[in-house]
Parts: structure tokens; sequence; C-alpha cells
């Protein structure tokens, strides 16, 4: 049957043409596509590192001299800390709310902010030149962890790391990425580091080691140490935010407009004020949205379902009517003995090997853009910037190739398999009589 | 002879539904497509309210400074300009008719003394801002040079931040809180939609109201500070050349004499078709690079549809091969048998076209939320409780109109020429003899 199908296509090959440089073109088109969304849903799929659900933002803002609310009483050194730890001490107290704390907000301590710091962290006293880049997080106290769960490595809780007192003993927590590229399969626990976390380069001792976390939904885990953060007082009030975490399941909509509605009153506590508060999951999607993530999954979305209907009417419309010219080949096959169903599968089976024969160049011409890179893909970002070597599979290029080919393959062979049955199904209700009539 | 081919095209449509359906579907895929693009450049680049001078306009939003001394400081810098910035560049410059300055903002609008507050973007601008965009004021009117220049609190506000804050918009004269600072009531504005990038705001302040507005840096020569945009509007295109010259020789006059760091504008200022691509303060839009990508893509978009297209084509012609053989033998030439086809498929891909572009709407209306900022490679979140709007104007107008058609027009040689050429190539007698055996 197949070398008979062969025969079919080759001696129809004039109708044929079209649609072949079609299905080549959109294979190109669609294998981008997919490789796109492989490496977004695979990097999708690695574990934050954290859970940011139930977890909120309050920023407090404070009256400038300038403004017509400011009280000049309340502006001492004294006084500053002191309307700040009961603005926090009140936020506490508010229903649902399971913790909350004074968080150091900058460069990147809290997740899903905009920005980050890097250090280089170096093995001490070590003769090999071996440096780990990693983020630096500045935590203010144990409740941090408690907040955003942050786990362990050894036991995946989180009351470990917050019962840890990184001002003492001048502490250091790193994560899995970072002790494996610093002393591979030897535990780091104990051992000292060199890194800058804000206060210049200085030795630290690890106290404990987190798991792999990721900066963005989409990016590949990155390496990070967590240390101490300044203390705060009248000078550095500005670096600081509130945090909360509420109960399990509390209505996210919810729970911020009755914290709007109830709390900004009592939350004007001498020159202080609430500015906002937004949970986590919205920072998320903001931050997406604002590095143009959001837009560029649904431009690739878009573009292959638009691609893959071109392809589906493509192929209804060139199997469709090629029933009317070959009406009296139907009527005669039937009339000698074909089933309904041998019908259709012919059918079928002509449209998919049309197909993979026009995969065989396309594959092809995939591989040269893959290779040099003539059109950018801009996948590079997600498949490797990560710490250490050979992690996970986008990094390999070979195999996420093949990969990405095999699946942008199968989902095309799915759109085409449905959309030749369809104008088959039709042939094959023919009455061979009648076909063979209006021959 | 138009009107025939036309009547002919009408009954072989009501003859072939079944085909002239999925022929109609499938230029409307790909015309709706294009046309987004189309609409959206439109948007982005056509003079629309407030914005009616674009084709004028030139933007300056960024600048680079590089060491002078490169062992003291290593790196490039780059940023907003300053003030100062500002005052040196673009001020002084003859050629443009209007030169604007304008900063950004966005806090908190309450009555005085309110506790209800509602976050607002904001912009500070001069008493030229108005003189460049066209805004309709709803009552009062812009703030005076003198108010500018005296740095008086005074504030222009939407209509909908009126509605909002006293219930009507009669609101001048009235006082407000931005900031926690008071300011009044000296216009109100129609509404700007979010979609214009340039205008879009619900109060402008002077930006004298700034108490450190001038405030210059002390590093990187004070060129790098808070300025949000510098607009200059040309008397007429033909001066763009010359602007930019201009600038150019006061660019250079500043590095002549800088000690520490010198400047760059990055090919500033830009039009208004170049300004929108430009996001990255040390760098500037590579808009070659971008110009081939944008035909890329449109070409793309046409081209698979129009190779669907084309094989219906190929299937169709074959049917009629007996037509046109009869046609031949009674002395039609090659060239009016291909110009009656064409035409004839014209008129599918005409209403095709119109599928597509009232497809292409119902797009828009569902993903205007976020459908202006692809492409962008960083751009701010949707404030919350922003609405966008495509009004009227933006989606019906003639140039929509006559892009459609050129599309189609397009679409249409793309997917019936070959075909056509292909199947008329066949001399007569073969065409009867396939038809009739």
């Amino acid at each position: 049957m197949l070398h008979h199908i062969f025969k079919q296509l080759w001696a129809q090959r004039k109708y044929n043409t079209w649609i072949f440089i079609e299905l080549m073109i959109v294979f190109v088109l669609m294998w981008a596509l997919t490789d796109f969304a492989f490496v977004m849903l695979h990097n999708k799929s690695i574990p934050q590192g954290f859970d940011a659900n139930d977890t909120y933002l309050v920023t407090y803002g404070i009256y400038g001299s300038e403004t017509s609310r400011y009280n000049p009483a309340e502006n001492d050194s004294a006084k500053i800390p002191e309307n700040l730890d009961l603005f926090v001490r009140k936020i506490k107290a508010y229903k649902n709310v399971e913790y909350a704390d004074l968080t150091f907000l900058s460069w990147g301590s809290i997740p899903f902010s905009g920005s980050r710091t890097n250090t280089f962290v170096i093995k001490y006293n070590s003769s090999d030149s071996l440096e780990i880049s990693a983020e630096a997080k500045n935590v203010r106290s144990g409740d941090f962890f408690r907040i955003f769960r942050y786990t362990s490595a050894k036991d995946n809780s989180w009351e470990r790391l917050a019962s840890i007192d990184l001002r003492q003993n001048n502490s250091i927590l790193i994560t899995r990425m970072v002790e494996r590229g610093l002393f591979g399969d030897e535990s780091a626990v104990g051992k000292t580091v060199m890194a800058d976390i804000g206060e210049g380069k200085r030795n630290y001792v690890v106290a404990d080691v987190l798991n792999d976390q990721k900066r963005f939904d989409y990016t590949l885990p990155y390496g990070a140490v967590f240390g101490t953060s300044p203390q705060v007082s009248a000078k550095n009030i500005t670096d600081f935010a509130v945090c909360i975490r509420t109960k399990q399941g509390t209505p996210e909509q919810r729970f911020i407009a009755g914290f709007r509605k109830e709390m900004t009153g009592q939350l004007r506590i001498g020159n202080f004020y609430l500015e906002d508060i937004q949970s986590f999951n919205r920072l998320k999607e903001d931050i997406n949205y604002s590095f143009g993530v959001t837009n560029e999954v649904r431009t690739h979305m878009a573009l292959m379902v638009f691609f893959l209907l071109n392809i589906a009417l493509g192929i209804i419309a060139t199997f469709w009517f090629r029933n009317e010219t070959r009406r009296s080949e139907i009527g005669l096959r039937m009339a000698m003995g074909s089933t309904r169903t041998t019908l259709q599968l012919q059918f079928i089976a002509e449209a998919i090997i049309l197909f993979t024969v026009a995969v065989l160049p396309a594959v092809i011409i995939n591989y040269a853009i893959a290779r040099t890179g003539i059109i950018g893909l801009n996948t590079d970002l997600h498949k490797y910037e990560t710490v250490t070597e050979a992690l996970y599979i986008t990094q390999d290029f070979t195999l996420c190739f093949l990969v990405v080919n095999l699946i942008t393959y199968l989902l095309l062979a799915f759109i085409i398999l449905f959309s030749a049955w369809i104008p088959a199904r039709q042939a094959s209700k023919t009455h061979p009589v009648e076909a063979l009539q209006d021959e | 002879m138009i009107r025939q081919y036309f009547k002919q095209a009408w009954q072989l449509i009501r003859q072939n539904r079944l085909f002239s359906a999925i022929y109609v579907a499938g230029t409307a895929l790909g015309i709706s497509m294009v046309m987004v693009m189309a609409i959206l450049d439109y948007v982005k680049t056509a003079g629309i309210y407030p914005e009616t001078t674009r084709s004028r306009l030139m933007y300056a939003k960024s600048i680079s400074v590089e060491p002078v001394d490169t062992v003291r400081f290593k790196y490039f810098n780059s940023g907003s300009l300053s003030y100062k910035a500002a005052r040196l560049l673009f001020m002084p410059l003859q050629t443009p008719e209007r030169v604007s300055v304008m900063m950004q903002g966005a806090d908190f609008a309450s009555l005085p003394n309110d506790d209800n507050l509602t976050r607002i973007q904001s912009r500070y601008v001069d008493a030229d801002y108005w003189k460049i965009f066209d805004f309709r004021f709803v009552s009062g009117k812009p703030f005076s040079d003198a108010d500018f220049a005296s740095g008086l609190q005074v504030a222009v506000v939407s209509e909908s931040l009126a509605k909002n804050l006293f219930g009507r918009a009669e609101a001048v004269g009235q006082y407000m809180e931005y900031g926690f600072k008071p300011y009044r009531i000296a216009g109100v504005v129609k509404d700007v939609s979010y979609v214009m990038a340039e205008t879009y705001s619900q109060i402008w302040m002077p930006y004298t109201c700034i108490n450190d507005y001038d405030r210059e840096d002390s590093e990187r020569e004070g060129m790098i500070g808070g300025v949000g945009r510098v607009y200059l509007l040309a008397h007429s295109e033909s001066d763009f050349e010359s602007i930019r010259k201009e600038v150019d020789e006061n660019v250079r006059k500043f590095n002549a004499q800088a000690t520490e760091w010198k400047i760059d504008l990055l090919g500033q200022p830009d039009i208004q078709s170049v300004v929108i691509h430009r996001f990255w303060s040390n760098i500037g839009p590579d808009m070659k690079k971008i110009s081939i990508q944008n035909f890329l893509v449109l070409f793309l978009l046409l081209l698979v549809p129009a190779l669907n297209l084309s094989g219906m084509n190929s299937t169709r012609m074959e049917k009629r091969l007996g037509e046109m053989g009869v046609r031949k033998a009674f002395g039609a030439s090659r060239a009016k048998l291909t110009n009656q086809v064409l035409t004839e498929n014209l008129l599918l891909t005409g209403l095709g076209g119109l599928a597509g572009l009232l497809l292409s709407y119902l797009i828009l209306l569902f993903t205007r939320d976020w459908i202006l900022d692809i492409g962008k490679q960083f751009t701010d979140a949707l404030p919350e409780g922003t609405p966008v709007d495509f009004s009227i104007s933006m989606l019906f107008n003639i140039n929509i109109f006559l892009i459609v058609l050129l599309v189609c027009l397009v679409m249409n040689i793309l997917s019936a020429l070959i075909p056509v050429w292909r199947s008329l190539r066949k001399n007569i007698v073969d065409s009867l003899y396939i038809k009739y055996n």
C-alpha cells in the first residue's frame, strides 16, 4: 500500500506542490515557535524554590516636609523607629495574618523584584580560581523564611532556616547550585566562603544550604546567597517594607480590599501612611509583563494558532477538492471492494506521508537556523543562563533540537490527520454507482 | 466589461458555495493578522487626539555619557536627560517652532486631608506643551507662562479625575491634593486614551512646582537626570535635517569644553516612527533590523495563507480548463483571460478582506489591554483600573481602508497569478481534450 501511495503522490505532484511548499515553510516556523514554547514550559516546571502564594507586600510612604500632612514632631530619630514598629505590630494583629515582618527591599532581596545584585562566591583558601556567580540577598530576620517558605535542602523545611540567626558567627546561607559548584559532592555546611553581600568582600561560614531557586517563572535556577541586612534606623527607612503571609487559602482580592479599607486610617502613624498592598502573585505577573515575557508568550501562542489554522485549512481544501477530481477513482475502488475505513485510511496516509516527505528538507533548514543563528531565536537567556553546566535538557543542543523537532512533527501530524479525515469521511460516503455514473 | 466580470464572478461564487466559503475564510485569516499590525502601527504613528502634530514632532528621551579620562572612570553611563542637558542642548534651538520639556511621575490624588487616595499618573510640563499638543478643554484653560514661571501649584486634570474627585467636570478653581500637596485646578481636559503614549495622564502640572527640578547631579557633568521627554515641534518635516544638525552642533560645543564626561545622544532627536522603538538609554534602535524583521513577519503572514489560496486556485483552474479552451478558440488573448480571472478572484479576495478587517477589530477588542505592548523589550504594566480604548476614529478611517485594499490586491496577485498563468499555457486543443476526457 505504501508503494502505491507514493505512486499516487508522485502522479499528482502538480497539485501537491503548493501544499508541499506550505508544509515545509510552516514546519520551519512551527519549529521555531515550539522551541520557544518548549523552553518556556520546561523552565516553568522547575520548582521555584520558595512559595509566594498567600504572601503580600505592604509598602509605607512617609509624608515629606513640603506636604500638607507632615508633622514635624514625629520626625526625630527615636520616634521614627517607634512609629514603624507600631506600624508593623498593627499589621501583625490584622485578621488572617499568619506572619508579618519588616523586610529589606534593596536590590533583589524580595521575590520578583526587578533588580538583583550579583556577587562571586569563592572558596576560602582555595588554590583554584573557582568562582560561582550568585544573587546576593539580605535578610533582616528569620521570619523572612517563614513568610516565603524557602526550604532547606536537608529536610525541605523553612523552620530550620528561620531559626538560624545570621548575625551570629558571620553566617551565610547558600543554595545547592553554589554548593555543587564550589564543593562538588561534599557538604558545604560549616565551610568558609568569600562573598560580597553589601559589606564588601568578606568571609562567611555556611550555616545551611537551600534548595535551588529561580529568579523568574521562565528562567533557569540561578545561584543565591542569603546574608544579614542592615538594621533599620531613621536613616534607611525607605529601604524596608512589610511582607505578610496570610493563613492558607485566604481569598486574595477580598483580603487586599479589606486591608485597604480597614487599615488605611489605622496605619496613619506619625508621618507614616499606607502606600500600597499588593500580592506577590500580582507582582510576579507584573514583572513578567514588564520584562516583555508575557507578551512574547502570547504572540508566540497566537502565531502558533494562526499557522496551525492555515495548515488545517490548506489540508482540508487540498483533499476536499481532490475528492471531486478523483471521484471516479474512489467509485472504482469501492466497487472493487474497498471498505469505507480503508478509503479513509488511505487518504489520511497520503496526507501524513506527504507531510513526512516535506519535513525532511525542513529539518535541515531548522538545523541551519539553529546552528548558525541566522534568525535569532531569543531563547539563549532561557536556555543557558544558569551557573552549572549540563543540569537541564535545554542546555544540551542536540537533544533539545531532536526533541523539539519531534514535538513539532507530532503536533502538526495530529492537525493534518484530523484535517485529512474530514474530507476523507466525505469521500468514503460516495456511492460507487453515482461516482462511476458521473464519469 | 468589469461589470460583466463581477456578475460572472458572483455567479461562480453562488455555484461553488463550499469553495467560496473556504476561500473567503482563508483570505480573512491572512488579512486579519496583517490588519492588526497595520492598525497598531497607525495608532502609534498617525496624528490622533491629542497628538495631532506627530508628523512634525521630534523627541529626545535619553543620553549616554562616556568618560574623557578612561583611567579614572571605566564605564559608560546612560539614563534620562537632566534639566541641564535640556537647557544646554535643546532650549537654545532656533529651527524648531517650539521646544518643550516634560517630566513624569505617579502618586496619590485626593481631596485635601482626605484618606480616600487614588493612585494616578502625572506629567510635569511647561506652557509650550499645550501649544504642541491639541488638548480639548472641557472647562478652564492651561496654566499661563506667568504661572509656569512662578512655579505656582496649579494643575490641569482629566475629565474622569475631576468627576472622581468632585463629582462633576466643572472643577476649575477647586483644590485637590497630589502627593499630599495642594493644587488649584486651572483646567479640565477631555480624557486622553492610554493608547497615546506621550500624552496619557490624569494630571498635568508645571514642572517648576518640583522643588529641585533643575538640580544638577554632581557626577557625570550633571547631564543625567529626571527629564522624561524633550519635544521639538518643527515647522515642517523638511526641517528635520536642519534640526538634527543644530542639535549635533550643540553636542559638539558641549563636548569641546567637557572635562570629565563626553555626551552622545545616540541618534536623537527621533521622529515618531523611530522613538517608539527606543527602549534603552545606552543603545539606540536598529531601525534597519526592525524594518527587515517587520517586513519578514508581514511577508510570512501573507505568504502562508497565499499558498493555501494558490493551491485552491490551481484546483479551480483545472476545472475551468474547458471553459478557457473554448474562450481561447473564440479569440480571447492570454492577457485578457488572465485579467478576467484576476478580476473574478478579486471579488472573493475583497469579501475575504472585509471579513478579515472585521476579524481584526475583534482581535483588537479582546486583546486591547496588552496588544500595544507587543514587541517592546521593556514595558510598564498597565496601572490598575486603566481602561484602554481604541476610539472609533482610530479603527475606521481612510488610511486603514486603503491599507486593506492594498493588502487585498497583493493577496490577490500572490494567490492567483501563478496558477492562472500556468493553466493558460496549455494550448487550446489540449485544454478541450483534457476536459472532455
